[in-house]
């Protein structure tokens, strides 16, 4: 059996319009101000003019009694006034990373000051300075970013691509090092020097960077050219690791 | 037919009292509902309702005030606690003199720190301030309807109001009384507005660091008011009581000092956090525990549950109101810390022990070790009570077994942290660090222990058979820590120096500016060291007895020889000049002229006073302090006779006190650096480089500095000459011992100097049981100055008498059974000083010991989990020529960043 239809609530009462701030908040606090010479001065009037420590404290009494109206026409009128849109964005993202590039420039300063009164040793503080200026220029990256006004997803996108080209060049680094490493421990078998051993070694990380793919500095929101349509997360990793593998096997065949 | 009694002041207070809890619950409702809907305009209302919840407060303070100053003595709050005769700086002190009146003060300061709290952060956090409101006010909730249902400070007398007062307990009318509750009142408060952004933050979801540096300020003006209340309570308790000490461990000092150990604690691991990304869970819950806290010390002081004559009463109802309100907030606080969990995950990791977050991590423990063990044993006759039927009391020494040595490990690490670097010390750069620091504490030690031999005396540590040369270890330690100090101001200006190309001085300045919060840190580390050198002199300090039958004046007036009205202590000649009496409305006040030599040197006249107040209370000691940085003179006026002028005194040598006073000093300096505002650093930063420039500011920054501790030199001791005029009455002479008892603490006739002990162990057991007075503070036989301590001295010695104390295991045979003997008498162990059972004995054992199993468990995983990141973080490429751009860019802002 059907239930009876139920009848339809009534809408609910629109909340009246807002209004701009304007000559209304400016009302309250002139006659606040306004209301506050004239009570001091009954209450004096009242005390023959005798300011006694009771006459300051009832003076004071009238000032909170004028305050606490003032506070509750306020409270009042806070109901009808405009807000920001962004009232409960306060921070929003670019605001957290403008913490977090603070924050990293703090602890920058704060190792180099260690340094330099002798708690950190040179290469300890080398070691954490690289790992924090990493991150400290990923953030200003995002940064950029984030002040292009590009959306999400193509922050996304672009965060992604950048990450893969780095692990490409990491990659390239370790495999070049992992094969001067290997030549130099051929040569010492054999006693000769193998000049390209050390060099690879030192220039590993910079000689890849620099024959590597287009810097990544120009956070572009079109989509690279010479690669495949790329729209997902997954199709530019995939994109990535295919060139990687290109790559790698040019060098195995030189 | 008389007409009903009516205070208009009571008939608005009452209103206004009723018209805030409306005010308060419905601004509490509005800030929860409108964050929790993301409704801005019902967020925006709240906030404008705490403004207006305080002027509502102000009023009804305004007019307690006011019945106060116009001796309304229709309200009974008013005349139970004033009279006409006071001065209007203690009509107003008597606005918080007793339990009514401190809750509305507590709720007035919240209302007014809360309301400069959230004007100031409201645009930053308009996206929580609505929940900030909204704790805040259920905690005002809580507080007004305390004062409205139970505690109502404006309730009136039906009929026959009296005409005068009762007037304020005589020993609260000092001037240290009159700023202490304050102080400590605002330390409390001050607690209430991290809590309130921690739950916010929880509440709402925004974990960042964003509300850490909001309540880093008010966490710093926590502190500074709890070392500030404490530390005023101390020195009140020194002039005041006449006990010749300033800490006793009266629970009520204890409920002070249990959320100064969890706020210190908290102030290191922010540091933490900011710096690491680490602790965030354990951050939240410690500011948590600290309101806890405070809230729990409130609980302690007003429902009876501890005995102290600190405390305000005992009140069935308040104490399960009371009760109700923590567990609430430690359930909601606690369980949403659990909620959100997942999101407080650590961006860090510790990679080494010798860093310093291990070290902020063993200072935490240490800390929150303190706080549980004082909140235990200050507990603990309560629950043995509840559990077993028997309080056992907790005195003094037990307290001293065990804080001790936490406090030397404490100390240790205010000197070691600072030399360690974040992440990992390596082992040359530790020697390096630590080589200047342990030379300085080895020399201290080396040298003290030669030449000061006092410096060697034995304490018990931990138990009463363990005793170690505690005072050489303080002040060893105590050099470490200011060699650690003065090393990294040294440190630090080269590196100033270098980094900036200034002079010393403008490098020192600006080291200290831009770094406030690790200098001003340091300071606060210099005045910890302080402090205990203070401590350490307790050590051998010395107490006599004394009883002079005829003062000079009136030997020289017989032609006798003045000798006989002269003794010696330490070193020191006193000489008992006359004996005079002054009366006016309130009291009679008895002086002794007494003259304090040292060789042929005169130091100077003191006045030792007793006070008898025409209105029954009872009578104070005003004790005479003669100051030196090396040791205090304190003379007391135990007892005397206005017929024969004989006179008792009670002499106290306490050596290195007054440096518990300076350290203080210190730890307010370095407070207020590390509050120095930016602006502040802002303005000055742009520093002229001519000399009178530089001098202008020097200027302006002793008299920023100077205009901060006015306050407190300001009130510093006067020491006034007593007039110099005779009164005709004379205190009543000494009673026999049954009427002794029968008055309880009856300490006006002199009987401090009876029955003293003639062995070391007469003066053992005098120190192990507590006088049953039930006036005093449970103080031990051996410093009770009453009478019923006097005929319990005797009682002591009398069974003593029959045990032979030469030969070997007499002393202890004779100890154990004349304790019995007390236990059995006061059918418990209620009579004892430090309780005897081995279950006592064994939590604190348990909670310490266990706790640092604990914590290097946990360290070590931390450490394990820290260098596998750490190592996968070296094995990443760093910066590639691709991010050069970004690089330079990062170099730009660190050249721009003065930090």
């Amino acid at each position: 059996m059907r239930e009876p239809a139920r009848p339809e609530a009534p809408p609910p009462r629109p909340l009246p319009p807002a209004r701009a701030a304007g000559a209304s908040t400016l009302i309250a606090p002139l006659v606040a101000a306004a209301l506050l010479p004239p009570g001091w001065m009954f209450i004096a009037h009242a005390h023959r003019w005798h300011l006694t420590p009771s006459v300051i404290v009832l003076c004071l009494a009238w000032t909170a009694v004028v305050g606490a109206g003032y506070a509750l026409v306020r409270a009042g009128n806070a109901f009808l006034d405009e807000v920001p849109e962004d009232w409960f964005t306060a921070g929003g993202t670019h605001a957290e990373l403008e913490r977090e590039k603070k924050s990293l420039v703090r602890a920058i300063k704060e190792i180099e000051f260690d340094r330099d009164t002798g708690k950190l040793s040179a290469a300890d503080a080398a070691a954490l300075l690289t790992a924090y200026r990493a991150r400290a220029i990923e953030v200003i990256k995002a940064l950029d970013l984030d002040a292009a006004g590009l959306s999400p997803r193509d922050r996304v996108l672009a965060e992604l691509k950048a990450r893969a080209q780095i692990d490409r060049q990491a990659g390239k680094a370790k495999a070049k090092a992992a094969k001067a490493a290997k030549a130099g421990k051929a040569t010492k078998d054999n006693g000769k020097p193998a000049p390209e051993a050390a060099a690879a070694t030192v220039t590993a990380a910079p000689a890849a960077a620099a024959t590597e793919q287009p810097a990544v500095e120009a956070p572009a929101p079109e989509a690279p050219a010479a690669a495949p349509t790329v729209e997902t997360p997954a199709a530019v990793i995939d994109e990535a690791r295919a060139t990687d593998a290109a790559g790698s096997s040019e060098e195995v065949a030189s | 037919m008389n007409e009903l009694p009516s205070s208009p002041i009571a008939t608005v207070g009452t209103i206004a009292l009723y018209l805030s809890f409306v005010l308060a619950a419905a601004t509490a409702a509005t800030g929860i509902v409108g964050n929790a809907r993301k409704n801005p305009r019902l967020v925006a209302a709240s906030v404008y309702g705490l403004y207006g919840f305080f002027a509502m407060i102000a009023i009804t303070s305004a007019l307690l005030v006011y019945a106060f100053l116009t001796h309304d003595f229709t309200i009974k709050y008013v005349a139970a606690t004033s009279d006409t005769s006071m001065s209007t700086s203690y009509k107003i002190t008597a606005f918080w003199g007793a339990l009514d009146g401190s809750l509305l003060f507590w709720v007035f300061v919240l209302a007014a720190f809360s309301t400069i709290a959230v004007a100031v952060n409201a645009r930053r956090h308009r996206d929580m301030i609505g929940f900030v409101v909204g704790t805040i006010m259920v905690v005002q909730v809580f507080f007004i309807t305390l004062l409205i249902f139970n505690k109502d400070p404006f309730t009136t007398f039906l009929t026959d109001p009296p005409t005068n007062g009762q007037g304020l307990n005589p020993l609260l009318q000092n001037y240290w009384m009159v700023i202490h509750p304050p102080s400590l009142y605002i330390g409390f408060v001050a607690a209430t507005i991290p809590f309130a952004f921690a739950i916010a933050a929880l509440a709402s979801g925004r974990l960042d660091d964003l509300w850490l540096g909001s309540v880093r300020t008010w966490s710093l003006i926590c502190f500074f008011f709890l070392s500030f209340g404490l530390i005023l309570g101390g020195r009140w308790a020194y002039e005041e009581l006449g006990w010749g000490g300033y800490w006793a461990w009266d629970p009520v000092e204890n409920a002070g000092l249990i959320p100064w150990f969890t706020m210190t604690a908290f102030l290191h691991t922010a540091v933490i956090q900011e710096q690491r990304g680490m602790m965030k869970a354990w951050n939240l819950v410690l500011v948590i525990l600290t309101f806890f806290f405070t809230i729990f010390g409130t609980f302690m002081t007003r429902s009876g549950v501890v005995q102290s004559v600190h405390a305000f009463g005992k009140d069935d109802q308040i104490a399960l109101e009371f009760i109700v309100f923590m567990l609430f907030f430690l359930i909601v606080g606690l369980g949403l810390v659990i909620y959100r969990l997942p999101r407080l995950r650590n961006n860090g990791a510790f990679e080494s022990f010798a860093s310093r977050e291990t070290a902020f991590l063993v200072n935490n423990w240490i800390l929150l070790a303190c706080a549980v063990f004082v909140l235990f044993v200050t507990m603990l006759p309560t629950i043995t009570e509840h559990l077993f039927g028997e309080r056992k009391t907790i005195g003094a020494a037990f307290f001293n077994l065990w804080m001790t040595p936490l406090g030397l490990v404490l100390l240790f690490l205010a000197g070691a942290a600072p030399l360690l670097a974040w992440r990992k010390t390596t082992g040359e750069r530790l020697i390096a660090q630590f080589l200047w620091p342990t030379a300085a504490a080895v020399v201290t030690m080396g040298l003290l222990g030669a030449l000061v031999p006092a410096s060697r005396a034995l304490t018990p540590v931990l138990d009463d058979a363990l005793r170690l040369p505690v005072p050489l270890f303080t002040f060893g330690l105590c050099g470490f820590v200011f060699g650690s100090i003065i090393q990294e101001y040294i440190r630090g200006l080269g590196a100033r120096m270098k980094q900036t190309g200034s002079d010393p001085f403008t490098s020192l300045v600006g080291l200290v500016l831009i770094k406030r919060r690790k200098y001003g840190g340091y300071v606060i580390h210099l005045a910890i060291a302080v402090l205990f050198i203070g401590f350490a002199g307790k050590t051998w300090d010395t107490m006599v007895d004394r009883t002079i039958a005829k003062p000079a004046v009136e030997l020289a007036a017989a032609k006798q020889p003045v000798d006989a009205s002269r003794f010696t202590v330490r070193g020191y000649t006193f000489q008992y000049e006359a004996l005079e009496q002054v009366a006016d409305d309130n009291k009679i006040a008895t002086y002794a002229h007494v003259t304090l030599s040292r060789g042929k040197e005169k130091l100077e006249l003191m006045h030792p006073a007793r006070n008898s107040y025409r209105r029954g209370t009872e009578p104070t000691s005003e004790v005479a302090i003669h100051e030196r940085l090396s040791e205090d003179v304190y003379v007391v006026l135990t007892g005397f006779d206005t017929d024969t002028k004989t006179a008792n005194f009670r002499i106290y040598v306490n050596p290195l006190v007054n440096w518990v006073w300076i350290g203080f000093v210190f730890l307010a300096i370095g407070t207020f650096i590390c509050l120095i505002p930016q602006g502040l650093v802002d303005l000055v930063s742009g520093r002229p480089k001519s000399a009178l420039g530089r001098a202008a500011d020097v200027a302006g920054l002793l008299l920023i500095v100077g205009a901060l501790l006015a306050p407190m030199v300001a009130a510093a001791r006067a020491d006034d000459e007593p007039p110099l005029r005779v009164a005709q009455a004379g205190p009543p002479a000494e009673h026999a011992d049954a009427e002794v008892r029968a008055r309880g603490h009856a300490d006006d006739s002199g009987w401090s100097h009876r029955h003293r002990p003639d062995s070391a162990t007469a003066e053992k057991l005098m120190k192990q049981l507590v006088c049953m007075c039930g006036g005093c503070q449970r103080e031990t036989l051996f410093d009770c100055k009453c009478g019923f301590a006097a005929t319990e001295r005797k009682k002591v010695l009398d069974q003593l008498a029959g045990f032979d104390l030469t030969k070997p295991g007499g002393p202890e045979a004779a100890e154990k059974a004349v304790r019995d003997a007390f236990i059995r008498e006061y059918g418990g162990e209620d009579v004892l000083a430090t309780p005897r059972g081995k279950s006592t004995w064994l939590v604190p054992y348990l909670a310490i010991v266990g706790g640092l199993v604990v914590l290097g468990v946990i360290t070590a995983s931390f450490v394990k989990r820290g260098r596998a990141a750490a190592a996968a973080a070296a094995a990443a490429p760093g910066v590639t020529a691709a991010d050069e751009k970004y690089a330079d860019r990062l170099d730009d802002e660190l050249r721009d960043n003065d930090a």
